[in-house]
C-alpha cells in the first residue's frame, strides 16, 4: 500500500496525477 | 581526530571526529538531525538517506571525511521558513507514511528523481521507487 501512495506523492508534485495521466493519454490516443 | 568543515542544509558546520566515522553519526549525534534514521547500517535499507549534491546516498556507511566540500541536505533541509517542501505536503496528502520510520529515505529518495527529472513516468517513478525507497 505504501507503495501506491508513495508513487500517488510524487505523481502529485510532477503534476502527472490520475487527472492528468488519463488526460495526457487521450491526448497521445487522439 | 580531525576537523572536518560539512554544509548542511546551506550552513556551514565543523566537527572534530575521527575521519572514518559515518555521515549519519555526526548527523544524529554531532549536529543534532534527527531526519535520517539509523535502519540496517549496511547501506541497504535507505532509512538514512541523504542527499550529496543532488544524489540521493545512504549516510551510514559513507565516511564523514568523504563528503568535505560536498552540498549535504537532510530532511530538515526540505522545509523553508515554516512551509513544508511540496513533496512533504504531498506525502501528508497522500496518507504515505505507514510506521513512518522510513520516510526519510522514500522523501530524499523521491526529491532526487524529481529534482532531476521534474516530471517522470510512471516507470520511472516505479523504477526509481523499487530500487531505492525503503521498504516501498
Amino acid at each position: 500500500m505504501t507503495y501506491y501512495r508513495i508513487q500517488a506523492a510524487v505523481r502529485r508534485v510532477a503534476g502527472t496525477g490520475t487527472a492528468a495521466a488519463a488526460a495526457g493519454a487521450g491526448e497521445e490516443g487522439a | 581526530m580531525s576537523v572536518i568543515t560539512l554544509k548542511v542544509n546551506g550552513t556551514p558546520r565543523t566537527v572534530d571526529v575521527e575521519p572514518s566515522t559515518p555521515l549519519l553519526y555526526v548527523l544524529r549525534n554531532d549536529l543534532g538531525l534527527q531526519g535520517p534514521r539509523f535502519g540496517c547500517g549496511l547501506g541497504q535499507c535507505g532509512a538514512c538517506t541523504v542527499l550529496i549534491d543532488g544524489e540521493a546516498v545512504r549516510s551510514c556507511v559513507r565516511p564523514t571525511s568523504s563528503v568535505q566540500g560536498g552540498e549535504i541536505t537532510t530532511l530538515e533541509g526540505l522545509a523553508q521558513n515554516g512551509v513544508l517542501h511540496p513533496l512533504q505536503q504531498a506525502w501528508i496528502d497522500e496518507q504515505v507514511p505507514a510506521c513512518g520510520f522510513c520516510q526519510n529515505g522514500q522523501i530524499l529518495t523521491a526529491k532526487a528523481l524529481l529534482d532531476k527529472n521534474p516530471h517522470p513516468s510512471d516507470a520511472q517513478i516505479r523504477r526509481a521507487c523499487r530500487a531505492r525507497c525503503a521498504a516501498a
